[in-house]
């Protein structure tokens, strides 16, 4: 049984360094060439995914840096939903149903339940990696 | 055998939403059949005092989910003994089905765990 990572990030894109380091551990597991089942966003850290995020050209653009490591490497960006709901960030479907003209889910993010981290730490052969 | 979380509490129920979004997590895992341990610490301990509400809060009483974890498969609600004595707390000011466990056993407790999230 080989070992898998699933990684979970909880603090803010914008207060926090947690997710830079998230990357860089990404990277690094990938550099390794070790499995990640999962990224998963709770918390203040589904902010990355709200496509308002403006931030300044020289700074890190974080949510640009996540998108390319799971296109790049066929990882799924998972953003809990009732966190995102919490805070502002609707995808398509939840804009739709409250007749809001527009929606601010970041492309390459999918809004996804508990549900999804619960089954992958269920899974023996997943470590789980928490940035906060 | 199940896979064990263990969610650890540090911060009272009524500062923030760390105390919600953590209880969530404890439910869904329960629901994926794991054996969840939620963990009392710090200022968390203050969460489980008795007769509190969140009326003035214009907010659901978050604690009174609580009372109904067992329905859910969550038997184990547990405080730091260490903790309780740090905040003052006597045993009869906090709510029922709670196990107070020394910071030794609790530890043991968590080096067991398969998981062990602080929100």
């Amino acid at each position: 049984m080989s070992q898998q990572f699933s990684i979970m990030i909880s603090a803010s894109a914008q207060k926090t360094q947690a997710h830079l380091t998230a990357i860089k551990f990404v990277k690094a597991l990938i550099q390794q060439q070790r499995a990640i089942r999962s990224i998963f966003f709770y918390q203040d850290a589904v902010s990355v995914a709200n496509q308002f995020n403006s931030p300044p050209s020289d700074e890190p653009q974080l949510a640009t840096q996540w998108r390319n490591l799971a296109n790049d490497h066929g990882i799924e960006l998972q953003a809990c939903i009732a966190a995102s709901y919490r805070r502002g960030i609707l995808d398509e479907h939840q804009a739709q149903e409250r007749k809001l003209p527009i929606n601010n889910m970041q492309p390459g993010f999918k809004m996804t339940g508990l549900g999804q981290l619960a089954a992958a730490m269920s899974d023996k052969s997943v470590k789980l990696v928490h940035f906060k | 055998m199940p896979t064990t979380t263990n969610i650890i509490f540090r911060h009272s129920a009524l500062d923030g939403i760390d105390f919600k979004e953590s209880i969530d997590l404890g439910l869904v895992c329960a629901a994926f059949d794991h054996q969840v341990n939620l963990i009392f610490v710090d200022a968390g301990v203050n969460s489980l005092i008795a007769g509190q509400t969140a009326q003035d809060l214009d907010d659901k009483n978050q604690v009174d989910i609580i009372k109904g974890l067992e329905f859910y498969d969550i038997d184990n609600v547990l405080l730091e003994q260490e903790s309780v004595e740090n905040c003052s707390l006597e045993v009869n000011q906090l709510i029922d089905s709670v196990q107070i466990k020394s910071r030794q056993e609790i530890l043991k407790l968590n080096l067991a765990a398969d998981h062990l999230v602080i929100l």
